[in-house]
């Protein structure tokens, strides 16, 4: 990608922002145009386009369910490792692995750890009961996924405190009907 | 009658950590399907599956319909004695399965 | 002279392969793609996880379940399989490679679970299995298994050639509303994409397997079901002479391939 057609682009599409657009998709797109033309700047190879991030709602919006489990407590994004594809062949099977950074010993462990989703019917996929007699916070399991959206790993620590990670998996359906 | 299998490694040294793995044939069925005459299948998943390691509860699963049909785990133990490494899980519809391997700390 | 001994030659090699045609002619005139490649090579490396590790694939739960049936006792004489074929490793190892066969007294076409239900049948006097039954489909899984590995070699002779044919026939004729014949998709556009699946070249040799679309492990009769259901045509009867017949010609299509049952695809 050269930095002339970047700045093209930009300028093509600059006429979309003064339309009214609801306010985060016009940071979003000018987040992503400011991206791209860095990107350009760099040289960076075309690739880099796909992999601009969209902004995340906060979590307990995106499952409302954290606000019951945490009972309001504040929630920090971080000691939690969620591995789980982008892209998901078939939302009957997704793997997925979580490890929460932890000594567990008697006096400081990871208690509960939640896998919740975004759009399943129910967004409890899984509560983990975790004990000093784990020789690691981790777990690894499939899961399923009705349609592209987030995932969430909740920790609840011995001391009460909560950490999250999230992912975002895009789900595929499959092209050929099957009614067997 | 399902099928339900544990595997562990053959011998670990104390104090290390042990991968526990398990997988149980269960179509854990999510309550939202019918069948071919349009009656809706009731939801049926492994609801609770506890590992007992020499008797004391150290691991357990609260699971739904969100987890695959034909659930597997891996999770971590920390080797102590070595004994019985046990699962028990029960189904919505009340049935029971175990599942059980002999763990060797040298 | 030497263009004279071209000549000779070339007309003597081109009897000879004239005549290996006629001696094979049913199988040479079928087309099947080359190299073969598994249906594993055209599913995302997840679902290629699953299938490599034994514990970790849900195909294998049904391959133990058949090892249990294998010593079950069934019908009045208390028989199990194990009582006349002992151990399955050995007696049974091969097996899912060479079928579907013909069954020499009664001529009929058999596959795996066609010749389970008749040692059921005929030998234990049980009743037969349901064609997608998990008890069928768990005893022809353990069977597969004993041939994991193997190449698929099934021979096309006298004996079957009009089954194969009539296989051959089924699968380049377009059918159902969408007008496609197996061979539009599995021939000539296998490597392209469907939505976000790659087609592949429609080998059976993972079967019967664990398809993810499913959730369940399932019958290659109810996968050839499927394609029949994706171009919109009707169903034939699992088990039916129509799939068998198809059957044979794909097993004949995967040769050289090794046996992935019980296997785990998309």
């Amino acid at each position: 990608m050269d930095f002339q057609n970047v700045g093209k682009q930009c300028k093509a599409s600059l006429p979309v922002l003064t339309e009214a657009l609801p306010l985060a998709i016009q940071r979003r797109r000018a987040v992503k145009q400011l991206a791209l033309l860095a990107a350009g700047v760099c040289g960076l190879p075309s690739v880099v386009q796909a992999q601009v991030p969209t902004a995340r709602p906060p979590l307990e919006v995106v499952v409302p369910m954290m606000k019951t489990l945490t009972a309001g407590a504040h929630v920090q994004e971080s000691r939690v490792t969620l591995t789980i594809p982008l892209l998901a062949e078939n939302g009957h099977l997704v793997p997925v692995s979580v490890s929460v950074d932890s000594p567990m010993t008697g006096s400081d462990y990871v208690k509960t750890l939640y896998l919740l989703s975004e759009k399943n019917p129910r967004p409890l996929i899984a509560k983990i009961s975790f004990t000093p007699g784990c020789a690691r916070a981790s777990l690894t399991t499939r899961i399923r996924l009705a349609g592209a959206q987030y995932v969430v790993a909740l920790a609840q620590m011995s001391d009460n405190s909560f950490w999250a990670a999230s992912a975002e998996v895009v789900v595929t359906d499959t092209a050929c009907l099957d009614a067997t | 009658m399902s099928v339900a299998k544990i595997s562990l490694p053959k011998s670990v040294n104390r104090g290390e950590s042990v991968a526990v793995r398990v997988a149980i044939q269960h179509p854990m069925e999510t309550g939202y399907r019918v069948d071919n005459k349009g009656k809706l299948i009731l939801k049926n998943t492994v609801r609770e599956m506890n590992c007992l390691y020499n008797g004391a509860l150290v691991f357990s699963a609260e699971m739904g319909s969100g987890i695959a049909a034909n659930p597997y785990l891996l999770f971590y133990l920390v080797a102590k004695d070595s004994g019985l490494i046990q699962l028990n899980w029960v189904d919505d519809a009340g049935v029971k399965g175990t599942a059980s391997a002999l763990l060797t700390v040298v | 002279m030497v263009s004279f001994i071209f000549i000779m030659f070339g007309l003597g090699w081109g009897v000879s392969s004239f005549l290996i045609c006629i001696a094979d002619e049913g199988p040479k005139r079928a087309k099947r793609p080359q190299p073969p490649r598994s249906g594993i090579e055209f599913v995302s490396p997840e679902i290629r996880a699953f299938q490599e590790d034994d514990f970790s694939s849900p195909a294998m739960l049904w391959a133990t379940r058949g090892e249990h049936l294998w010593q079950e006792t069934a019908g009045p004489r208390g028989e199990s399989c194990q009582s006349c074929h002992h151990d399955a490793a050995q007696s049974m190892k091969g097996v899912s490679a060479r079928y579907p066969k013909i069954d020499e007294p009664s001529g009929a076409l058999l596959n795996v679970e066609a010749r389970i239900n008749r040692c059921r049948t005929e030998k234990q006097k049980a009743a037969a299995f349901a064609y997608d039954s998990e008890s069928l489909l768990a005893l022809t899984a353990y069977v597969g298994l004993q041939s994991r590995g193997m190449e698929m070699k099934v021979t096309i002779d006298e004996k079957n050639k009009a089954r194969f044919e009539s296989g051959q026939r089924l699968f380049s004729t377009r059918i159902g509303q969408m007008n496609l014949a197996c061979t539009n998709c599995h021939d000539d556009n296998y490597g392209r994409k469907l939505l976000n699946d790659t087609i592949s070249q429609g080998h059976i040799n993972a079967y019967p397997a664990y398809r993810i679309e499913w959730q369940d492990f399932g019958s290659l009769h109810r996968r050839l079901r499927a394609c029949f259901y994706g171009v919109r045509a009707q169903l034939p009867t699992a088990g039916s002479d129509e799939l068998l017949d198809l059957e044979l010609f794909l097993a004949w299509r995967s040769q050289g391939l090794p046996v992935e049952t019980p296997g785990v695809r998309r």
